[in-house]
Parts: structure tokens; sequence; C-alpha cells
């Protein structure tokens, strides 16, 4: 692939510049894979120390037996983790590529008023719509059930942004064949319109992903029960309140266990990812 | 079947694309659009938090006047924001923009490098990062406190040292946070077609030319994205210090209403930098126009 592969001067150098930009962008991943296995008086040491001496599995145990937080052992907080990301990811691809299709290929009114809709809500801050969300959630009366941490969040402007975009490339020529061919609407979309926006919804799904992972408030919200409370709040939990200095440890181990899901989420969706960004709807 | 065919087609279209759309309107009129709308409504009231909920009271500017006068926190903090920003901006073009040159060019383990490049993104937007740069006891050790100083310390003088140290810190952080626009000028240097560069250099420009005239000139609309994305993204991240302001007053004060007026004010602010970018970028996306 690469022709004339020498190496002088000015490629090791290259190569030089570039493994110091990587190391410097792998440094917080592997600060935090090495506190998790630090024994407590490592943690402590000053001036602080970049790598493990002598690595333990001791905060890992603390965590999943001792858990230190609350009676709520930590295993449920992945468990509504994992089943609200989830949820979020799976409907909010569906919803957002149903929409994007006609958005980007059918004509019909108010079709440029929605699409200006989308790009406005997305400069506009999440935290001030909290309360008027809540007030909706509450008032359907979905308080404290797995649907007030998902039903929010599925209809994501970002994503849509996104889909549309791509969408806008697919050949009108291709869709028309296929209604030519006798198909309606729901087979073009599913057929062909879904397997082309496949760069688009990897995309999507990393951001998403990463985004109800991560993010503390919809449980924190909409849940007033301690069985309800998702990952990023027992985080917080561990590494805020009165015991802060017995649990650095904990803590450590946590947010590394917290990192491996979202890492292997973009193991997967990697490729597609940078081809999406690389010939996506950005041109549009 | 039957009544369905007395539909004109362009008729029958609309329903279906808006069927299509429906599931998509309900959610983001429920969860976006309305709370919208309240949001701005609350910002004239002031809200009072009784037995039945919550019950506004109309006040009318009052929320807008206290921002810019009584409140002590919010025009300093919105300063610093913005302040903030324009430095930032440039940093994070010019970074990205070098960081997305030396991962075009072909190399071994190419793909391997911009997966690296990206990484940070996914642990930086994170709440993990967050706790991490803020934790006392397990606080990050980059640059300025790990033992890095403490070994340059004798060769470099600490007046000199220190300063170049906290920099490179403020760097690295510039570094985690554009890995999207890196990607985005990626792609914009990918659709650049090579026989430009070719037919430059049969003419004898230099790389550095080639750079000037071809590159920079045909990505300037990446530039114009990653611009807004950059913007956008600094201004509604968790670790915005206007965003810590209005989250503290809206859930730890309860002042909902006056919560929701800095969140107006604020994002009009963005809007007016955005249509400002827009202003500025016009005239030189114009010409490229011409020349795809």
């Amino acid at each position: 692939m690469v022709k004339g592969m020498r190496m002088d001067w000015g490629r090791m150098l290259f190569y030089l510049l570039l493994t110091a930009f990587a190391l410097l962008m792998l440094a917080p991943l592997v600060y935090l894979a090495s506190s998790a296995f630090k024994p407590t008086a490592e943690l402590f040491l000053f001036p602080p120390r970049f790598f493990v001496m002598n690595p333990t599995t001791k905060n890992f145990y603390q965590l999943l037996l001792v858990t230190g937080t609350s009676f709520v052992p930590f295993t449920r907080y992945i468990f509504n983790s994992l089943i609200v990301t989830t949820a979020i990811v799976a409907g909010g691809i569906f919803i957002s590529s149903l929409a994007a299709y006609p958005l980007a290929k059918h004509k019909m009114p108010f079709r440029s008023a929605i699409f200006n809709m989308i790009v406005f809500s997305l400069m506009f801050s999440p935290m001030v719509l909290q309360i008027p969300q809540y007030l909706v959630i509450s008032r359907i009366g979905l308080m404290n059930t797995y649907f007030a941490q998902i039903i929010p969040y599925l209809a994501a402007p970002v994503g849509m942004f996104l889909m549309v975009q791509f969408a806008r490339q697919i050949p009108e020529a291709l869709l028309e064949a296929a209604r030519i061919d006798g198909a309606n609407e729901w087979k073009v979309f599913w057929v062909l319109v879904l397997p082309m926006l496949q760069p688009a919804i990897a995309t999507f799904a990393l951001f998403s992903f990463i985004q109800a992972w991560n993010d503390p408030y919809p449980a924190m919200v909409y849940s007033t029960h301690e069985d309800m409370k998702s990952l990023p709040i027992a985080i917080q939990t561990i590494s805020g309140g009165a015991g802060v200095v017995a649990r650095v440890g904990t803590f450590a181990a946590a947010s590394f266990l917290m990192i491996i899901p979202t890492i292997l989420v973009f193991i997967i969706t990697q490729r597609m990812v940078l081809q999406t960004m690389a010939h996506s709807g950005l041109k549009g | 079947m039957k009544k369905r065919m007395r539909l004109t087609i362009r008729t029958r279209n609309v329903l279906e694309a808006y069927s299509f759309l429906s599931l998509w309107l309900i959610g983001f009129a429920l969860f976006m659009a309305i709370p919208l709308g309240r949001s701005l409504y609350y910002s004239f009231n002031q809200l009072k938090v009784t037995k039945e909920g919550l019950v506004p009271n109309w006040i009318g500017m009052a929320n807008f006047r206290r921002a810019f006068s009584t409140d002590v926190n919010f025009i300093p903090l919105l300063q610093d924001s913005i302040l903030g920003l324009l430095i930032q901006v440039p940093l994070i073009l010019i970074f990205a923009m070098f960081a997305a040159l030396l991962l075009n060019r072909p190399m071994i383990g190419r793909t391997f490098f911009r997966g690296v490049f990206f990484l940070p993104v996914i642990i930086a937007s994170g709440a993990v990062l967050v706790e991490m740069l803020e934790q006392g006891a397990e606080r990050m050790p980059l640059f300025t406190s790990s033992s890095l100083f403490l070994a340059l310390v004798d060769i470099i003088p600490r007046d000199v040292l220190e300063p170049l140290l906290t920099l490179a810190d403020k760097l690295t952080l510039v570094m985690w946070d554009s890995g999207v626009q890196i990607l985005i000028f990626l792609a914009g240097l990918q659709t650049v077609s090579l026989s430009l560069y070719e037919a430059a250099d049969i003419d004898g420009a230099t790389k550095w030319e080639s750079f000037w005239k071809i590159t920079f000139p045909m990505i300037t609309p990446m530039i114009l994205v990653n611009t807004l994305f950059t913007i956008v993204n600094s201004f509604t991240s968790a670790r915005n210090e206007m965003m810590l302001y209005i989250r503290d007053v809206v859930f730890s004060k309860n002042d909902y209403g006056y919560g929701s007026t800095i969140g107006w004010i604020y994002f009009i602010l963005i809007f007016l930098l955005i249509g400002l970018v827009f202003l500025i970028f016009r005239k030189s996306l114009s010409s490229t126009e011409g020349r795809r």
C-alpha cells in the first residue's frame, strides 16, 4: 500500500511526532487503568505517579463485594445502566432513521422548518430543559420507571441531524427505481435507505451510547428509588460524600469499569465512524 | 384501498412522509419543543414551589435585569467563558488541522493512529474525566505535578519551567478536545482530488505552497463546520463554568425562573456568535464554491 517506505530522517521525525501525540492522547486512558490497580498507599503518593508499581485487584473486590455506597449492590447499577443505554441507542436509531428518510428525500410542507428547528435545538443548553421535561414526565406518570429515563432521549436532534445529512446523499434514481419496481415506502426504507445509512447509524450509535452511558441526570431526576439509579450516579456517590479518602481506590476501579463498555462500542463502530466522517453529509 | 386511490400521488406522498416522521415529531415536541417554549415563558416569571407544584408568577423583565445588574457572578462568568472560547477555538482548529494533515499521509498503522486520536473524545465527554481532573488526591498528574517537574527543575530554572509545564497541561486538554474536529478535517482532506496536487507539483510548487494554495482553500468549509462545532460543544459541555452555574441556580437554589433566564441569555449569545462566524466565513466560502 505504501510506496517506497524508506526510513529517512524526515520520516523518522514524522513518526516520532505522531507517536508523541498518540502517547498524550492515550494518557488519560492509561492513567485511569493504572490507578484502578493501585494499592491505597500508591494512590496518595506525592508527587503522584503515572504508572502503578505493585498492581492489586483489591479495589475491584471492594467495589463489587463491599460496595460501600449503600444497600444496593453495584451490579444493580450496571444492570440499570445497560438496560437504559441499550434502549436509548436502539430506539433512537430506529426513530431517527425513520424520520430522517422523508425529511431528506420527500417534498412536503414544513420540511425546512422542521430541519431548522433541529439545528436550533442543537444549540440550546440541556440544563434548562430539565425541569420542563421533568414536569412532562411526572404528568404522564412515568416517574420511577425505566421509561422515564429512556423516552425523553429517543428523539435526539443530534442523530437526526447526522442522518438527514447522510440520507441526502442517497441517489434519487435508486429510490425511484425501487418505487417503479413496486416497492412501497416502507420497503424502500427498510431495504434501501436503512442499509445505506449504516455508517451514519454507527456514528450515532457511538455518540448516543457515550452520551447515555455517562449522563447521570436522567436517573437523578426521574427516579427517587436507589435501585433505579445508574452507574454515573453510583460513581459520583463513591467519589463524593463523607468517606472520600477511603474510597479513592474504589472510585478508580469504578471509573475504569465504566470506561470499558464505551471502548468496546468504539472498537465495534470505529471503522464505520471514521468512514462516515470521511464522506458524510458535512459537505452539504 | 379504494379510498386511498382517490388521493393524489402528492397528498399520498406527504401523508406517508409524515407517518414516518410522526414518532420523532411527537418525541421532539414533548421533550424538546414544549420544554423550550416553557423555559422561555418561565424566564419572565418567578416560580414558587407549592403543594400544587410550580406556580409561575409573572414579573416581566425583572429576571433579565437581575442578570445584568444585581447578579455578581453572571457577568464575570460570561466574560470568562467567551474569553476562554476565543482562545480555545483557534488552538483547537490549528491542532486539529495539524493532526489531520499528519494522519492523512500514507503510513504504517494509520487506522490505529486515527483511532487513538479519537479516543479522548470517548473518555473526555464523560463524567469520569471531569471527576478525574477535579479530584484532589487522585488528580491526574500531567506535566505540572508529575515527576517530570522534579527531573527538569535541575536543568531549567523554576520560574521558566512552571509556566511552561502549565502551558503544556493546557495544550494537552486542547488536544483531548479536538478528536471530532480532527475527523472532520480528515474528511475534508479526502475530498480534495489528488490531481490538483499533481498539477501543482508539475508546475514546481513546493509542499508549503500547495498547502496554502490548494489544501487550505479547499477545506475552508470544514473550518467553518469545525468552528461552529467547537463553539456549540464548548458552550454546552458539562465542564463549562456557565453550565455549572446554571445547574447550581436551578437545582441547588431552586430558582428555576432565573435559571431559565440565564439559559436564554446565554443561548442568544451563542446564536449571535454563530451568526458572526457565518458572516466572517461568507466571503471565503462563496469564493471556494466555484472551484469545487
